[in-house]
């Protein structure tokens, strides 16, 4: 089955990194470590990456990359007091899609 | 075929760049970059990264609009750090007197008040910001953490919240004067760590959060000077959620469960819909300012230092590609 959705590690460097125009015709979404999920196959997606300098990444790669920033995150908030605890959630696994 | 002036009736305009006021559904070609280019509409708004903080936080508390917002305290710390946004960058601006997270705020980015908090026991401290220094004033009545403002620095309410002992909510609600916190009639179920939005102390919304220990609430109540009620829920039960706006066009941005960043929400006064999703995946824990027609969320999950701009409905120039 064609895969579709393509992964890419860039750095949000913050205005004009996304814009409207993009976001209203492409479907992004932001994961820790930098990793952006975009659709595959889609030439206003690739016209994106290209724009960002993105690193195009498998999905195994970008799993990888998003695993240990998830596990460093999970290990901070395991190391709270219970009274920091109740002031935000335990950050959750992530499955990216193929 | 027919060609586009036999369908529109008009040819498409030759222009070097972009027409200098495109109307709604416009077609040129740009000369400069040998392209076609159309003037559109996303009614249902659309993200765009702003830019980014220059410190990753998580439930510190934000106010102001799309190009003039203000966030103070958050996580790491609890801390006293403040942020001003001018529409393109923040800037690092006083630290407030107290070291805090969560606490209730109102107001602008020039003038504005923060109430309650964490930092780190639950604390009563109340501060006014001035556009250039914050000043401690009369504190609170009831010390708590993760409660929610509206209004103005110098007419807000603060609602909401938790004591010490975790996953005991409150239903408190104090009025400020200027002077002095008042206490008010309560909320009709005590939560914590929802989302807050009222331009004035008269007229409030407060949505979502923490409820009967550790359960995400849908909860949607109305204040309108005297008394809370109970209004239509949101789509989305959930905790951590970032508010803001006024109790008849309101947003209520992100927060787990769901761990994705589809909660997003616009409220019309009468009922919430489903907006576009952020790009940034800033999710539970961010800060939020501005209104469900030009909104601004940042910060949040994984202390993130993105910020994202609302727009809706989103108005842009789309160059037109083949696929």
């Amino acid at each position: 089955m064609a895969k579709t959705k393509q992964y890419c590690v860039a750095e949000n460097w913050g205005k004009g990194f996304i814009e409207h125009s993009e976001s209203s015709k492409i479907k992004f979404a932001g994961y820790p470590g930098n990793v952006w999920q975009v659709p595959a196959n889609d030439k206003g997606a690739n016209l994106w990456i290209h724009k960002v300098l993105g690193t195009v990444k498998t999905r195994d790669e970008a799993q990888a990359i998003v695993d240990a920033e998830v596990t460093a995150a999970q290990t901070a908030w395991d190391a709270l007091s219970d009274e920091e605890k109740a002031d935000s959630s335990r950050p959750a696994d992530i499955t990216l899609e193929e | 075929m027919a060609t586009y002036k036999e369908i529109n009736g008009t040819a498409v305009q030759n222009i070097a760049g972009d027409p200098p006021a495109p109307i709604e559904g416009q077609v040129w070609y740009d000369s400069s970059s040998g392209s076609f280019k159309a003037y559109l509409e996303s009614a249902a708004g659309a993200w765009a990264t702003g830019g980014n903080l220059n410190r990753g936080k998580k439930e510190g508390r934000g106010t102001g609009t799309q190009t003039a917002a203000l966030l103070a305290g958050g996580e790491p710390g609890p801390e006293v750090h403040t942020e001003s946004y001018n529409g393109t960058s923040w800037t690092s601006v006083n630290d407030m007197n107290q070291a805090r997270l969560t606490g209730g705020m109102a107001g602008t980015n020039t003038l504005a008040i923060i109430a309650g908090g964490r930092g780190p026991s639950p604390t009563a401290n109340a501060e006014t910001w001035n556009g250039s220094n914050w000043t401690e004033v009369n504190n609170l009545n009831l010390a708590r953490n993760a409660l929610e403002g509206a209004g103005t620095q110098t007419a807000a309410l603060v609602f909401g919240g938790t004591q010490p002992a975790p996953n005991t909510q409150e239903t408190e609600t104090e009025l400020w004067n200027g002077s002095n916190w008042t206490e008010v009639n309560d909320l009709n179920t005590a939560r914590a760590h929802g989302g807050g939005a009222g331009a004035t102390n008269t007229a409030a919304l407060f949505f979502g959060g923490i409820v009967n220990g550790p359960n995400p609430s849908s909860n949607n109540e109305l204040w309108n000077g005297t008394n809370w009620s109970t209004s239509t829920p949101l789509n989305v039960a959930r905790t951590f959620v970032a508010g803001t706006g006024t109790s008849t066009a309101a947003l209520a941005l992100g927060g787990p469960p769901s761990g994705s960043t589809d909660n997003m929400e616009s409220w019309n006064g009468s009922s919430w819909t489903t907006i576009s999703s952020t790009n940034a995946g800033n999710n539970g824990g961010g800060q939020a300012a501005g209104s469900n027609t030009a909104g601004l969320f940042f910060g949040g999950q994984s202390r993130t230092t993105a910020t994202e701009e609302f727009t809706s409905p989103a108005i842009f120039v789309q160059t037109i590609t083949t696929s």
